[in-house]
């Protein structure tokens, strides 16, 4: 099921908010949290929902093996667990890309077939796998309720499209919350204001995309590829970004409270803050349980350089078997690299006007090998964007330019931190908090209607990130 | 409680939202209706089983049911489309539109056209018996073509008419995407007329006694003889058809019917020398429609049995999905090909003919390609409607697509509901060829 669906809207999130509400016991409201999420999964994914319980129900008994145990037996449970829930991240996102690869190399003709990608598989794997080292490294006690750990599994604010929610960040609210009025306002606040991200802004950026000359077309003009990449730069945050909040807003309608995934990631001045700002939560996850085990950067400049390649690499290809997810994210290896080895002292040294405008480029370069199937379209697109396309502007491209010229600057000023600078200015004003409240509360009614219109009035898109 | 405006205006939005989803489900249709604004069936509440269920079809059923059948549905798309056009810098399609009026100037220039020129525009729609002609009229003229009905008392009754502006941007269209054909490709067009118009004249014999358009002979003359692009004309082939038995087109549905796809698409193998396959010569499973139209009548779709195996995809974002070829558990004009399928669609055969065609359609292609399947080893389809075809996902252009698969012959089949006085046709056709 996706949020900014009708069946969602109109009837999945009242009738689970009213079922939850109706008691106030912890078992109660996790029952019915936990057979909501079941649902929520089952509708989109009926069968593939036994590929997230087997997962869930092996690191569960394995978590429990490794009580009271040491050592290897302990390493050994480790690896049954962590071993389970990759593997069948693998066999089902990546088995077939390697096998076809690896036969390719040999120009044989036999390919094997793509399986398809159970939903979410990417999201609920590593919060798997964040349960079960955490457990492996002490630093939580195993869940002795398997329908506990299966409600932090699945738990469908953060089901499908994350953040990332790590076990030890929620273990307690599992346990033991409540749910303030404040709590659920702010956090209905936060949910339309992710749905209005995703419907008001993705859904038109995706609408603008659609009408553009891309990679293949007839004329692909320099000016016709950067204005493409940037509607996709702003399509693709507001779409991520929408439904973090979205996530976010519903956790805490329900009462739990989780960190936050973006930060203006846009308003970076450089490479290193733009990682910082942007998907926090996967980001943290690659530091936590990759970059520092491999040694992160104690061991000299060398080994941190490989072990920046090495999770950047993995960074890429955890967002799809594809070689333009791999090229991606080694990308963005080698920006980090620069930057390692003496690039930060010239960002620093650059007026901050300039470094925000280069990073965000550098960023736009980014999205672009992301967005295409295969390197040779990504590298059409990079190639218009640098002078070797069909001449500076496209009667295509400039048509849609013309007509689609106010919103996308709306949104970029949208994407910036414009909302802390209004609230900074507001307080100047020394406006009455009544006033302030009433605002807010109509802001918050319009843009639930704007959403419903929007959502029946223009094709809707899919979730970008649902396919990783 | 700090925000108490705020905690009551959240919990009006949860009661708001669980009382349109009250409403939309109370008052929506469930039955599957024709949508003619957007020439296709919408979606009916799906039916429950523990097949639609675990194959995840009901949950995508159910979701398209909402939005088909959503309260006040059309106001919601003219008041989202309305709000963008508020941040519109200058009107939509700019570059479209200057293109068309560039090549009428060309024209005009080279006193092809030889008439004061125009911009491009929708054709008229007459009002009923707003305009009458003497049968012996031929209506054309150096501007204008028409779509006509002729009445019993001899007149005719003009119902469209097709700017030569247009026709001419659309016999453009038709060389450019013949240029990537093979030299011995061939591009045949058919603009089907819509049940409506057919059951006007079907139902009404005592004020109508045939139909007629001069379109396509304005597309022939455009054309200027261009080799192997061939114009047939619907309303001549289904014309002493169209008020006996079987039914050409349905009572309960918008589109043509498997009877009268098949004498079109007979009069285009035949014309190619193809040896054409007798109707009775194909096995088809008839299908008689759960709907009644409000003469009580129903319709039955027959829906034929390939020859020859086959395998039918759906092309998209570089990966192929097998589906079944047609639907034949579904009473609508669903069954056909399986409905319409984006961005893609790739069906192979055993013809062993060495030849591949593509079928650039809107719905009406559906009931039309079955016949196509024991003449080429490879058919592909595509849509050309608006917002249909995603070129990204479809892995290139439509032209881009022709050279990858191989493509021969292209058929072009369009309705009433998308003919040439309709941006669909003039437009985006030639915006997803990618010239």
């Amino acid at each position: 099921m996706v949020f900014s669906s009708l069946t969602f809207l109109l009837y999945f999130f009242p009738v689970v908010l009213a079922l939850y509400f109706v008691r106030s016991g912890i078992r109660w409201r996790n029952g019915v949290l936990l057979a909501a999420s079941l649902f929520f999964y089952a509708w989109g994914e009926p069968t593939w929902i036994l590929a997230m319980l087997a997962s869930a129900l092996i690191n569960y008994f394995c978590a429990l093996a490794m009580q009271g145990k040491k050592g290897a037996a302990r390493k050994t449970w480790l690896w049954i667990g962590a071993g389970s829930a990759l593997g069948l991240l693998f066999v089902f996102k990546y088995l077939s890309f390697f096998v076809n690869a690896f036969l390719g190399i040999f120009s044989s003709a036999v390919r094997i077939p793509v399986l398809e990608l159970p939903i979410g598989i990417s999201f609920y794997t590593f919060q798997i796998l964040t349960y079960t080292v955490d457990v492996y490294r002490g630093k939580q006690k195993p869940q002795p309720s398997f329908a506990r750990l299966l409600l932090y599994v699945s738990c469908f604010p953060q089901l499908i499209a994350g953040p990332i929610v790590r076990y030890g960040d929620i273990s307690k609210e599992i346990a033991s919350r409540s749910v303030s009025p404040d709590d659920f306002s702010a956090g209905m606040k936060r949910f339309l204001v992710g749905l209005g991200k995703k419907v008001l802004v993705a859904n038109v950026c995706a609408e603008i995309m659609n009408k553009l000359p891309l990679a293949g077309a007839a004329s692909l003009s320099l000016g016709g590829a950067w204005y493409a990449a940037a509607i996709y730069t702003l399509q693709l945050y507001f779409d991520f970004s929408g439904y973090s909040d979205m996530a976010i807003g519903l956790g805490r309608m329900f009462g739990f409270h989780y960190k936050e995934n973006f930060d203006h990631p846009y308003w970076s001045a450089s490479v290193r803050e733009f990682w910082r700002r942007w998907h926090i939560s996967l980001g943290s996850f690659f530091r936590e349980y990759v970059y520092i085990p491999l040694g992160g950067n104690r061991e000299g400049k060398g080994r941190t350089i490989r072990n920046t390649l090495i999770v950047w690499g993995l960074t890429g290809l955890w967002h799809g078997a594809n070689w333009t997810f791999i090229l991606w994210g080694l990308y963005y290896g080698a920006l980090l690299t620069i930057d390692l080895i003496g690039g930060r002292k010239l960002t620093k040294a650059l007026p901050g006007a300039v470094s925000r405008v280069l990073t965000l480029a550098l960023v736009m370069v980014g999205w672009v090998i992301f967005y295409y199937p295969t390197i040779g379209q990504a590298f059409s697109h990079l190639g218009a964007m640098f002078g070797f396309g069909q001449g500076l502007m496209d009667e295509n491209a400039l048509g849609v330019i013309r007509t689609y010229s106010i919103l996308p600057v709306i949104y970029f000023l949208v994407s910036l931190p414009t909302g802390e600078w209004l609230k900074t200015l507001t307080a100047r004003m020394n406006l009455s908090p009544r006033v302030g409240e009433i605002a807010g509360a109509l802001v918050m009614l319009a843009l639930a209607a704007y959403s419903v219109i929007f959502i029946e009035g223009l094709s809707s898109n899919p979730f970008i990130y649902f396919q990783f | 409680m700090k925000h108490k405006i705020r905690f009551i205006a959240s919990v009006v939005c949860v009661v708001a939202l669980l009382v349109t989803g009250i409403f939309v489900m109370l008052f929506s249709r469930k039955q599957s209706t024709p949508s003619e604004k957007e020439n296709r069936m919408l979606q009916g509440f799906p039916r429950l089983s523990a097949g639609t269920l675990f194959s995840g079809e009901f949950s995508k059923q159910f979701d398209d049911f909402l939005s088909d059948n959503f309260t006040g549905r059309d106001a919601m798309v003219d008041a989202a489309e309305g709000t963008l056009k508020l941040f519109d810098a200058v009107k939509g399609d700019e570059a479209f539109e200057k293109k068309a009026r560039q090549m009428e100037q060309d024209l005009a220039r080279e006193g092809a056209a030889g008439e004061e020129s125009e911009g491009s525009q929708e054709g008229e729609v007459f009002e009923e018996d707003s305009v009458v002609l003497s049968a012996s009229e031929i209506p054309i003229d150096s501007r204008k073509s028409y779509q006509w009905y002729v009445k019993t008392d001899g007149t005719l009754s003009l119902k469209y008419e097709y700017l030569k502006t247009n026709v001419d941007t659309y016999a453009e269209t038709l060389r450019l995407l013949k240029s990537c054909l093979p030299a011995d490709g061939v591009i045949d067009f058919v603009q089907v007329p819509l049940a409506q118009q057919a059951n006007r004249w079907r139902d009404q014999q005592d004020i109508y006694s045939g139909w007629g358009s001069s379109m396509e002979m304005m597309l022939t003359q455009s054309l200027g003889g261009a080799a192997n692009i061939n114009v047939y004309s619907a309303w001549n082939l289904l014309a002493p058809y169209v008020c006996s038995e079987p039914p050409m087109f349905y009572f309960t549905d918008h589109h043509w019917s498997a009877e009268a796809a098949y004498i079109v698409a007979s009069a285009m193998l035949e014309d190619q020398g193809l040896p054409v396959i007798p109707y009775d010569e194909y096995s088809y499973k008839s299908i008689t429609s759960s709907a009644v139209d409000e003469k009580g009548r129903r319709d039955v779709f027959n829906v034929l049995y390939p020859l020859t195996p086959v395998h039918s995809y759906v092309v998209s974002g570089g990966k192929e999905h097998e589906i079944g070829l047609m639907a034949y558990d579904v009473a609508t004009y669903t069954s056909f090909m399986n409905g319409s399928r984006e961005p893609w669609r790739r069906i192979t055969t055993q013809a062993g003919t060495g030849r591949r065609a593509l079928v650039i359609c809107d719905s009406f292609g559906n009931a039309f390609t079955p016949y196509l399947l024991a003449y080429y080893d490879e058919v592909h389809m595509c849509d050309f409607r608006y917002g249909y075809y995603d070129h990204t996902a479809a892995g290139g252009y439509i032209k881009d697509n022709i050279a990858r698969y191989g493509i021969d012959d292209v058929y072009i089949i369009i309705s009433s509901a998308n003919d040439l006085r309709k941006d669909n046709s003039i437009k985006y056709l030639r915006k997803y060829l990618g010239f």
